[in-house]
């Protein structure tokens, strides 16, 4: 505040100045023989009035326009005090929207519109193997080998480069200790490729991938600062990865998460290992500047059809090679829709909001035209009223935007710590973003400063006088821009609505998946799959010797109620499809299924229920029968349901097809997560159809949480020299993946909540000032003898058919709106009338409350006092 | 404007004199407000009263205009005090009003001489 220290001086100077005169004056009425109470006595009546002395040279130098800026600031600040209630819902109001919004585009920027650090990360595409007769990602291959990999490098014309990553699970060993980390072998241009930094040394380069080159390593600085204590000495140290020593070259900038890597390492064989023998790997192109990526999908195609000529085996019939953004990929379509529908929610939560500051700033305005007469008629210019209520305008702007960021910025706080794992980029960062807030608090601002000026604009058009005799003494005189105020409520009930009835569907919807049959008993169960050592895959036998011996040691463990040997992760088995075609009973045509390896106990383990037959007995498993277990939707899609028992059916793995009798048909449950259709599943003794390295199922007595250390600890001693042991509850596996929707079903539930809350505000701002408008209207209606009814009626008419109006034009709103929804609810019909019944309910209740206080408040105007009042 | 006594033999300022007066009185070198008062006084031969009510004022009128400029210094009697010193501008303006000045002088000392003279016709 210098400008306000610069008044204060001047002030003071001038106080000192005329002191110092009268010193002077008495100093020389001294000097001349006169006693000092004399002196002073005659100098202060020779100076006169001090005060007037200073109001004098204060006028002289005038008001500056700090001054009277200080002075419109204090007027305002007490106009506003003086209504202490339509200050504060103002600025909540404005609060919530500026704090609401920006949270929720925070999060859209980080997570979909800038999540990559990499050069140019709008352009790369991850090239991608589809099969056009499956349905989305399951026809659809990530993964190209190393002879695919090498036709699609020469497409140079659309490709300005490529990028080769393998990602994998490893062991750092450090310190005498193992930990287990994500190690991923680079091809040698990715770093320059992506553009990566370095925050320490040098990047993996093109030298370092040549076959013979140094073995190298780049650490990320996440493992810098976990493993190595943020030691800026490692450049050029030796670090243990996977049993091989390696020279740490660098470490990545912060937010450089490629493939989710903890260390990258150069690859220099082509992604050949013997536990990958055809050098698969994600390949990433970056489209050519102006190259559409039809382009570049026709030439990939032409690629693959060319490929599918010289070997048929490994595509599908109908195959297309397509480059799917990355960003795309990353954000799944869900969670991006998601986003959308949030930002969407919020965005409306935010006009919302503003058009209820409007409101209460148009409201408030009728009746100070009063006030602003009187001004005008001591003197007041218009300019000068326009600059007050600007004044007051920013305050009421100031103070919300101040709240509004606090809000955004523990939202975004709060949001941070919710965010689910695994549902975006890595890389992305949720943060508060400048822009973005200064964009929510313009839109405030502005909208502040149209409605603040109302009167201002109205009281141009008015005669002084007019505004002098009291136009605040009934609605109907003012009633001329009442239209506006009335649309402003009716637009916020029937957004409100909108946003609540998405809202609820979607809580619905997401409220089924949580509480969905998950077909097996979560809790209870864990799952361990071990990771051998890439030489240990060559020899299968001792393998599944292995996992055998493993399986018979955990059977001991106590508190273990099951254990099994699986192919794959209840509930969310992700799968290898594979072709069952039937051969009894005519059946020609072959269904795609999940197929599982597993052994006796998985029935018990996984908690499977079984409708029609039995599970897969010892026998089975130990002498390799060519038996199978089918969930009812593979009965169903082979057209066996009614008698599924002792039908064959063809399942064509590998070259030979396995003719298998079935034997037992499993009751449905989930087996593509929680939020995908149940799949058709096939399960056949693990003897005949192992899966390396294949996993323990193991269900506990109790809870399976404290299963996991002795679990862990138990398969380390049987399974020695494995690479690590994953270990995980079914539960936390199953929260991984729907910590997503809890995530969206948080927020959809605070913005619901937000957006009836300023619902209330609004209804409720508006209609108290409908009320002390007419209270004169009011008294002489009570002096006349109106009952409290008929007050009440009188009072509340118009609210309700502006709510009314509100609801109904809200509902096809809804409706409309709710169509894009649709393919998201499941379930749930998007004109689900129970969501539409409960949000007009509450709507109606809160736009009653909002409306009746303020009426039955009218019932309290004391006759007498509110015509005197004139 | 008010004349209080104690000198009978006192008269008003002439509207408009006393920013002159102020800007001669400054010519000789900066002053504070008290010592243009008594300058003026003394100068004046006790005849003409500068109240501070108009004095000082007038001052910060110049300021504002720019014709003075004030610095704070002490007097020779250690006491601290606004002093004020004539701008370029000031002494323009000071020229100008002197120019003025005697303009009017002759032409009042004129116009009462003849109206005197006509008076005794």
């Amino acid at each position: 505040m210098r400008w306000l220290d610069l008044l204060r001086r001047r002030d003071r100077e001038l106080r000192d100045e005329l002191e110092a005169h009268l010193q002077m004056a008495v100093a020389d009425r001294m000097a001349s023989g006169a006693s000092r109470a004399d002196a002073e006595a005659a100098a202060k009546r020779e100076f006169g009035n001090t005060l007037l002395v200073t109001e004098t040279v204060r006028a002289v130098w005038g008001r500056t326009w700090l001054e009277s800026l200080w002075g419109d600031m204090r007027y305002g600040w007490r106009s506003l005090w003086s209504r202490p209630g339509f200050a504060a819902m103002a600025t909540l109001a404005l609060a919530l929207g500026i704090g609401a919004a920006t949270t929720m585009f925070n999060v859209l920027y980080g997570v979909l519109i800038d999540p990559f650090p990499y050069k140019d990360a709008d352009r790369l595409v991850l090239i991608s193997v589809f099969d056009v007769d499956k349905p989305g990602e399951e026809g659809r291959r990530r993964i190209v080998a190393r002879d695919e990999a090498r036709e699609f490098a020469r497409l140079t014309d659309v490709f300005e480069g490529f990028a080769n990553s393998n990602g994998g699970r490893g062991v750092l060993d450090h310190g005498g200790l193992d930990y287990q980390v994500s190690v991923v072998a680079v091809s040698g241009d990715v770093f320059p490729f992506i553009g990566i930094r370095t925050m320490l040394g040098r990047g993996i380069l093109p030298r370092d991938a040549e076959p013979g080159a140094p073995p190298v390593a780049v650490l990320s600085e996440g493992a810098w600062r976990r493993y190595f204590a943020a030691n800026p000495g490692i450049v050029n140290r030796t670090i243990q990865v996977d049993r091989q020593v390696r020279t740490v070259i660098g470490v990545a900038a912060k937010r450089f998460a490629w493939f989710t890597g903890d260390i990258w390492i150069p690859d220099q064989n082509g992604f050949v290992t013997p536990a990958n023998p055809a050098g698969l790997r994600y390949m990433q192109g970056r489209l050519r500047r102006g190259v559409s990526i039809a382009r570049a999908n026709a030439e990939l195609n032409a690629v693959g059809k060319r490929l599918q000529a010289d070997n048929p085996t490994p595509y599908p019939k109908n195959m297309q090679i397509r480059g799917v953004y990355c960003i795309d990929d990353l954000v799944g379509p869900p969670f991006r829709l998601t986003l959308y529908i949030l930002s969407g929610a919020v965005f409306m939560l935010l006009l919302i909001s503003c058009s209820n500051v409007a409101n209460m700033l148009l409201s408030r305005a009728s009746v100070r035209y009063r006030e602003i007469g009187v001004r005008m008629a001591l003197g007041a210019g218009r300019m000068r009223i326009v600059r007050q209520l600007l004044v007051e305008a920013l305050l009421l702007a100031a103070g919300g935007a101040a709240m509004g960021s606090v809000l955004a910025y523990g939202g975004v706080r709060a949001l941070q710590m919710v965010l689910p794992p695994n549902t975006f980029a890595d890389e992305s960062v949720v943060e508060l973003n400048l822009p973005v807030l200064l964009f929510a608090v313009g839109l405030a601002m502005i909208t502040v400063l149209l409605f603040g000026l109302a009167p201002a604009w109205q009281v141009a058009r008015r005669d002084r006088i007019e505004l002098l005799r009291g136009v605040s003494r009934s609605a109907g005189e003012v009633g001329r821009n009442n239209w506006l105020r009335d649309i402003f409520v009716g637009a916020q009930v029937a957004m409100s609505l909108v946003l609540l009835v998405g809202a609820t569907l979607l809580m619905r919807s997401f409220a089924g998946v949580f509480m969905a049959d998950t077909g097996v008993d979560a809790k209870s169960v864990a799952i361990a799959i071990p990771f051998f050592q890439q030489e240990d895959y060559r020899d299968r036998g001792r393998l599944r010797q292995l996992m055998q011996e493993a399986e018979i040691r955990v059977r001991s463990l106590p508190g273990v109620r099951a254990v099994a040997r699986a192919g794959l992760t209840p509930i969310q088995w992700g799968g290898i499809p594979v072709e069952v075609g039937g051969v009894s009973r005519g059946l020609q045509e072959s269904v795609h299924a999940l197929a599982s390896g597993d052994s006796t106990g998985l029935l018990d383990a996984a908690g499977y229920r079984i409708s029609q037959g039995r599970w897969l007995t010892e026998a089975d498993v130990a002498g390799k029968q060519n038996v199978a277990v089918i969930n009812e939707t593979l009965a169903r899609s082979l057209n066996i349901a009614s008698a599924p028992l002792g039908a064959k059916v063809a399942l064509h793995i590998g070259k030979e097809p396995i003719l298998c009798e079935i034997v037992g048909v499993l009751k449905d449950a989930p087996n593509q997560g929680m939020r995908l259709p149940v799949q058709p599943a096939i399960h056949v003794p693990v003897t005949i159809f192992p899966i390396w390295p294949g996993q323990l199922v193991v269900r506990a007595h109790g809870r399976a949480a404290g299963l996991i250390d002795p679990l862990w600890r138990e398969l380390e001693r049987a399974l020695p020299n494995t690479r690590f042991i994953y270990v995980k509850t079914l539960d936390s596996l199953l929260e991984s993946e729907l910590g997503a929707h809890r995530f969206a079903l948080a927020l959809l539930g605070t913005f619901a909540m937000a957006g009836l809350a300023l619902a209330l505000i609004g209804l409720y701002a508006v209609m108290s000032y409908a009320v002390a408008r007419r209270s004169y209207e009011v008294g002489i209606r009570m002096a006349l003898g109106a009952r409290a009814l008929q007050v009440v009626r009188l009072v509340a008419t118009r609210g309700a058919v502006i709510v009314m109006i509100g609801i109904a034009a809200g509902t096809a709103g809804s409706a409309a709106a709710t169509r894009a929804l649709a393919s998201y609810l499941g379930p749930i019909s998007a004109h689900d009338p129970l969501s539409y019944g409960a949000v007009i309910a509450a709507l109606a209740l809160t736009a009653l409350t909002a409306i009746l206080v303020p009426a039955v408040r009218a019932l309290r105007i004391d006759p007498a006092r509110a015509l005197r009042h004139e | 404007m008010k004349c209080e006594e104690p000198y009978k033999n006192r008269i008003e300022l002439l509207q408009g004199t006393l920013d002159m007066l102020i800007l001669q009185t400054l010519r000789w070198g900066p002053r504070h407000g008290y010592a243009i008062a008594q300058g003026i006084r003394s100068g004046s031969e006790e005849v003409l009263q500068v109240e501070t009510g108009s004095l000082y004022p007038a001052l910060h009128r110049l300021e504002k205009r720019g014709w003075l400029r004030a610095t704070w210094g002490t007097t020779e009697n250690r006491q601290r005090a606004r002093f004020y010193e004539l701008t370029a501008k000031g002494k323009k303006q000071l020229a100008a009003e002197q120019a003025k000045w005697s303009q009017m002088v002759e032409a009042v000392a004129a116009l009462m001489s003849r109206e005197a003279g006509g008076e005794q016709v």
